[in-house]
């Protein structure tokens, strides 16, 4: 008789930042290992953090976990090897670089899946043994908002659980359709009292707005101003903090640009000031947001403005983002501090010539023709990720990594506190965890220096972010509001609408891990463009043909959908696609070398006759 | 069934106020239903999206007008599918007056909610339920449901505020 013994193991979701605990299950002997094993996840109740909820992508993590397209053996130009071979290789190939060019022809980045601990080894891999600088975190959505929460210090110490007895919760962004777990938390405080409020700032009718007391609808990419105009209008009305909110603006003039009324700011701004505590929470999706960063700032100020107990929580996209951002981005002495942003515009002007990317696909986050190009041309690329990707196709070497709950690690979580979680499941095949790839090849390239990182050094860094002065902050993005207040509509000629990038709770950020869940191929497997019934009717196309969006950097043709909940002079498509990623243009901002990116102005039109 | 047994049956509730339409529960049944879907979703503009529970009605058109016998309620109250015995003919699919049944064939047979058969035999609720990200699935006895007062309607639809109730 055969006996089927079920393996259980409680750990937490690789996916999003929420890292919400759930329980893998598989029969013995083991999930891939046996012909019919199959695993399954299980909800964990006792689960502070999310009480067994798991959102469409957490219910796919038993997918992920056993995928056959899972990368499980080291390829050297396309043979696969042994980690011996591949690691010798990839040490000779970075020396033989290195010799050549300098070591400053060597350039690092990272994403958002690595633990704490690989990312300290990776910036030490790169900064003491590579003996480069241009080491970096690569993070297109989130990147600009950590700059700024980095710099201002972090809102931490909260708990998620405390966040549903709070009066007002302001929610910037398509929270919601975003991290679905939140939601939770957010209905329970809006419910819990009939004085409590909820409030919604996003330029479209989405799911998320339609449970809002009270929604702020401003024109693509004002949502920075809207904030502004309500910091204003709070700080006027308080003592507290006044004297530090140095932005001033003509009211008037916000309310006309972003087209809410300064009446509904007011009444936000009354909200927040007048509830003794609260929770300002934002998710930023790929250019949703314009000035995502400023947006994070603002929001961040007003939890100093009002007299209540407000808190800020930012909801970055990757799993372990913040962690690795803070770890990869803090510059230790006499070195120099550099971004993810900056190192990519390295190599697309040829200054670097080696590149080695951990859990990160280029070219699905900010995918453009010189970026590729560029790609193909280094004389060397490592890439180390879980699924192939369209970066994985142009590695010279290619490392097969492992998920969160393979390796085990310390992450840390939205309020500052470190996760510790245990291996659930072994790597597939040949692959193995991030810190034994850097490890190995640290130890490779220099055989006589040990790699190590300990708690201790990790701890350090986390809490050596420089708190910077408001009043110096604000100079930065003052120059970049006011540009936004009195922004030209000379393009509007030329590209009419403007392409605002929604989310599908399917996919997350880039798409290049969640692409390959079944679910997200059934509800949302290829991109295509959604416009109000009107626009169509004015174009005169229907649904499911084919139109071409154009924007000043690219044009696409996407199958049409009607989304009767657009405004007038809007269209939107799920920006987990390069193909739609592709249509936004790069724009590095030189302040802090991170992405700005914004609502696209397009133009729509029916693609031309076959000649 | 008894009448008392009837009122100690477990059903699936959806609040209204709560629901945000992310389609957690569909992947929760898809993904261990052997990715058929058996929970549909039904769309209002595009704002409301909300899930279409099977009720495991005690008198059951699908399986009344099931011609091969695959539908029966069993001594559970579950309305349950026997795939061996289905013949796809979609007479269910078109019975059914709450639109649960999904009209597309997989493998041949029409998808159907069982409750998650093997949670249920243990106690547990269904998965579509564990895995509600707002928690606006609730799996209650149907007394619990009938109790006087409790609100019918999402509120949210109408008034946005469950306050504002008469």
């Amino acid at each position: 008789m055969a006996v089927t013994k079920v393996n259980r193991s409680k750990t937490i979701c690789p996916v999003c930042s929420l890292q919400d605990g759930l329980i893998l299950q598989w029969k013995h002997p083991s999930p891939r290992f046996s012909e019919n094993s199959i695993a399954s996840v299980d909800y964990d109740a006792e689960n502070a953090i999310n009480e067994g909820s798991l959102c469409p992508r957490g219910n796919a993590v038993a997918e992920l976990v056993e995928h056959p397209l899972r990368l499980d053996a080291p390829v050297v130009n396309g043979q696969q090897v042994d980690w011996d071979k591949a690691l010798g290789q990839a040490a000779t190939s970075l020396k033989k670089v290195a010799k050549k060019h300098g070591p400053e022809a060597l350039g690092v980045l990272a994403g958002g899946g690595l633990t704490l601990e690989e990312a300290l080894l990776l910036r030490k891999l790169g900064r003491e043994i590579l003996g480069t600088q241009n080491v970096a975190p690569y993070f297109p959505d989130d990147g600009a908002v950590f700059h700024y929460l980095s710099r201002l210090g972090w809102d931490d110490g909260f708990r998620l659980e405390d966040l549903q007895k709070r009066q007002v919760m302001l929610l910037v962004g398509d929270v919601f359709m975003e991290h679905p777990v939140i939601s939770k938390r957010v209905l329970r405080a809006k419910y819990k009292d009939r004085q409590h409020r909820l409030l919604v700032i996003d330029s479209a009718n989405t799911q998320t707005a339609a449970f809002a007391h009270e929604h702020l609808r401003p024109r693509p990419g004002t949502e920075a101003l809207v904030l502004a105009g309500i910091a204003q209008m709070v700080s006027e009305a308080q003592s507290k903090g006044a004297r530090d909110f140095s932005l001033k603006f003509d009211l008037e003039a916000v309310a006309q640009r972003t087209g809410v009324s300064q009446h509904k700011m007011g009444a936000v701004a009354s909200a927040l000031s007048s509830a003794s505590d609260g929770a300002i929470i934002q998710s930023n999706l790929y250019g949703r947001q314009g000035l995502h960063g400023a947006c994070a700032l603002l929001g961040h100020a007003l939890t100093r403005l009002v007299p209540g107990k407000l808190t800020f929580v930012h909801l970055p996209v990757l799993w372990n983002g913040r962690g690795v951002y803070q770890v990869l981005s803090a510059a230790g002495k006499g070195q120099r501090a550099i971004s993810g942003p900056q190192i990519m515009e390295m190599v697309m002007e040829g200054q670097i010539r080696a590149l080695l990317l951990f859990g990160l696909d280029p070219l699905s986050a900010t995918p453009s023709k010189k970026l590729a190009s560029a790609l193909k041309k280094l004389d060397f690329l490592l890439v180390a990720d879980v699924l192939p990707t369209n970066s994985t196709s142009l590695a010279h070497i290619l490392l097969p990594a492992a998920i969160g709950p393979e390796k085990g690690g310390q992450v840390l979580y939205l309020n500052g506190d470190g996760q510790e979680i245990e291996p659930a499941v072994p790597p597939p095949g040949l692959a193995r965890p991030e810190r034994e790839i850097i490890a190995g090849l640290a130890q490779r390239i220099s055989p006589n220096q040990e790699l190590s990182g300990t708690t201790a050094e990790i701890e350090k860094i986390l809490k050596g972010d420089k708190k910077t002065s408001w009043t110096e902050i604000f100079g930065e993005v003052e120059p970049l509001l006011v540009k936004r207040l009195s922004a030209e509509e000379r393009e509007k000629t030329a590209y009419p609408l403007f392409l605002v990038p929604a989310a599908v709770p399917a996919h997350l950020g880039d798409g290049s891990v969640t692409r390959h869940f079944s679910w997200a191929q059934k509800v949302c497997g290829a991109p295509c463009v959604w416009a109000s019934p009107s626009l169509m009717d004015e174009l005169n196309v229907e649904q499911g043909a084919q139109v071409q969006v154009s924007s000043k950097v690219n044009q696409a043709l996407f199958p049409l959908a009607s989304d009767d909940s657009l405004p007038k002079g809007v269209i939107s498509a799920p920006a987990h696609f390069p193909e739609v990623r592709r249509l936004f243009s790069w724009n590095l901002d030189s302040r802090h070398g991170e992405l700005e990116i914004g609502p696209e102005r397009v133009l729509l039109s029916q693609p031309k006759e076959r000649s | 069934m008894s009448q008392k047994d009837v009122l100690n049956q477990k059903v699936i509730v959806l609040n209204l106020d709560y629901c945000i339409g992310c389609r957690s529960c569909a992947t929760a049944c898809t993904e261990s239903h052997h990715q058929d879907l058996n929970l549909v979703h039904g769309q209002v503009a595009t704002v409301a999206i909300l899930p279409h529970h099977c009720r495991h009605c005690q008198q059951a058109a699908c399986v009344a007008a099931c011609p091969a016998s695959a539908l029966e309620l069993d001594e559970k109250g579950i309305v349950r599918r026997w795939s061996n015995l289905c013949v796809g003919c979609k007479s269910c699919v078109y019975a059914c007056p709450f639109g649960v049944l999904d009209e597309d064939l997989r493998r041949h047979v029409s998808a159907k909610c069982d409750l998650c058969a093997d949670r249920f035999h243990q106690g547990l609720e269904p998965r579509c339920v564990a895995t509600c990200v707002s928690g606006a699935l609730t799996f209650e006895d149907l007394s619990e449901v009938w109790e006087e007062g409790r609100p019918q309607f999402g509120s949210r639809v109408i008034a946005r505020s469950p306050w504002k109730r008469a």
